[in-house]
């Protein structure tokens, strides 16, 4: 979906119309979630945070301005939802049972869950703005310009920072012996 | 590639749940009052843009040392007075219709430009946006139509004929509509049509109720004319809380 059907898409849903919210949704829930996950680092808190970005739409699309970015404004709201979890998170269980269960099973499935576990423990070696950086980036598929609208940052301190967090995952991920990144 | 592995790292099956969760609850729709608010603060910049144009003319036109004695006859520069809207007014344009017409005075209930968007009109017959799916290779054959100067295209759709739904391509965006209601009404023995939208600058004068459809749809006459109607078509809409309300012209 482009930018200007996603548009379309919360304008109507500012109007009440479900079929646009189901557009929405079945665009959407996977980068939400995706994103939503890399910060909270549990299945069912991702979860939660998908669920209230959505509420949080629907509540604020009456608001939303025509031609504002609309991958912006979402992330936006899905930002703030992840750091009221994170607040109301007392101990972080990384991959949670529900994460277990929907880690696709193959051949391969505990090198995935080694992965998983240590892109996710990655992320910690990162500062707040470099984390939501890389996590928007990778995982909301944002590009560098509309993350530095979102951080309110310029467009060059998203990119120099990315940088540098790659570097630092590179770095931790040569200690926890992965040197091979397919 | 470290890009990669992070992705590929976290890859795994997103939840339906959620739909289940939220699917019900309801929205919060566009709240008039809000329009109304910016209405109000367009209107007084409007206002303030007004005497600010009304001033410049006077001293542009006048000079200002004429403007000088014109000030101790008329100290207030009302921009009010006939002098000054005869400056700010455009020459008066030749009516393109015989109909009278009034202010508006509902015009915060009526559907603004984004909402306008949503249905659209096409022999007579009107349709409500349904979806943004569909791709070039679902058109079919393309419809021109000259409507007050402009090009009004529209597609069909294949598998689907014109009365049941229609394609419109803006830009690079094609918008699937579905026909919400045939748009042809008879009135004292006399078929109309449905045009356009009741404008909202200039509405058409609703004159007295004519008959209520069974699924309750309002039909108006236009005094001064019974070459027009107004249909109000808004229990069949349902899109937000405005009133949709068509002009419809006579047909025969």
């Amino acid at each position: 979906m482009t930018n200007k059907q996603l548009d379309l898409c919360i304008m109507q849903i500012a109007t009440g119309n479900p079929e646009a919210l189901r557009q929405l949704y079945d665009e959407m829930k996977k980068p939400i979630f995706k994103f939503a996950l890399s910060l909270v680092k549990n299945y069912q808190s991702a979860e939660d945070v998908e669920q209230e970005t959505f509420l949080k739409i629907m509540s604020s699309a009456a608001n939303y301005q025509q031609g504002t970015n609309p991958k912006a404004w979402i992330f936006g709201i899905a930002r703030h939802c992840c750091a009221d979890n994170l607040k109301s998170q007392t101990k972080t269980v990384f991959l949670d049972d529900e994460m277990l269960l929907n880690i696709p099973s193959t051949d391969d499935f505990a090198n995935k869950v080694i992965n998983a576990e240590i892109a996710m423990s990655s992320l910690d070696q990162l500062d707040e703005t470099e984390r939501t950086i890389v996590t928007l980036y990778l995982y909301a598929e944002l590009k560098q310009t509309e993350i530095a609208k979102i951080l309110n940052m310029p467009y060059f301190s998203v990119r120099s920072k990315y940088g540098y967090a790659l570097k630092k995952l590179k770095s931790y991920l040569a200690k926890k012996g992965v040197d091979n990144y397919e | 590639m470290i890009e990669k592995y992070m992705k590929n790292a976290l890859e795994c099956d997103v939840p339906e749940r959620v739909w289940e969760k939220i699917k019900d609850t309801p929205i919060t729709v566009k709240d008039t009052s809000v329009k109304r608010k910016n209405y109000k603060r367009y209107a007084f910049a409007f206002a303030a843009s007004c005497i600010v144009v009304i001033i410049s003319v006077i001293l542009i036109k006048g000079g200002i040392f004429h403007l000088l004695p014109n000030l101790t006859e008329n100290p207030m520069s009302d921009p009010t007075s006939s002098e000054s809207q005869t400056l700010v007014t455009s020459p008066p344009k030749e009516p393109t219709t015989s109909y009278p017409i009034k202010e508006p005075t509902n015009s915060e209930s009526q559907p603004n430009d984004k909402l306008k968007d949503m249905i659209k009109i096409w022999d007579y017959r009107l349709y409500k946006i349904q979806d943004m799916s569909l791709t070039e290779k679902d058109l079919d054959q393309q419809y021109d139509k000259e409507i007050n100067g402009s090009i009004d295209t529209v597609f069909s759709i294949k598998g689907s004929s014109l009365t049941e739904s229609l394609a419109v391509k803006k830009q690079s965006v094609i918008y699937r509509f579905v026909s919400v209601s045939d748009g042809i009404f008879k009135v004292n023995n006399k078929n109309y049509g449905l045009t356009e939208l009741n404008s909202l600058d200039k509405p058409t004068e609703k004159g007295k109720l004519l008959r209520e459809t069974d699924n309750g749809i309002q039909i108006y006459e236009v005094v001064g004319t019974d070459k027009l109607i107004l249909v109000d078509m808004t229990k069949i809409i349902g899109i937000s809380d405005f009133e949709w309300v068509f002009i419809a012209e006579m047909i025969n």
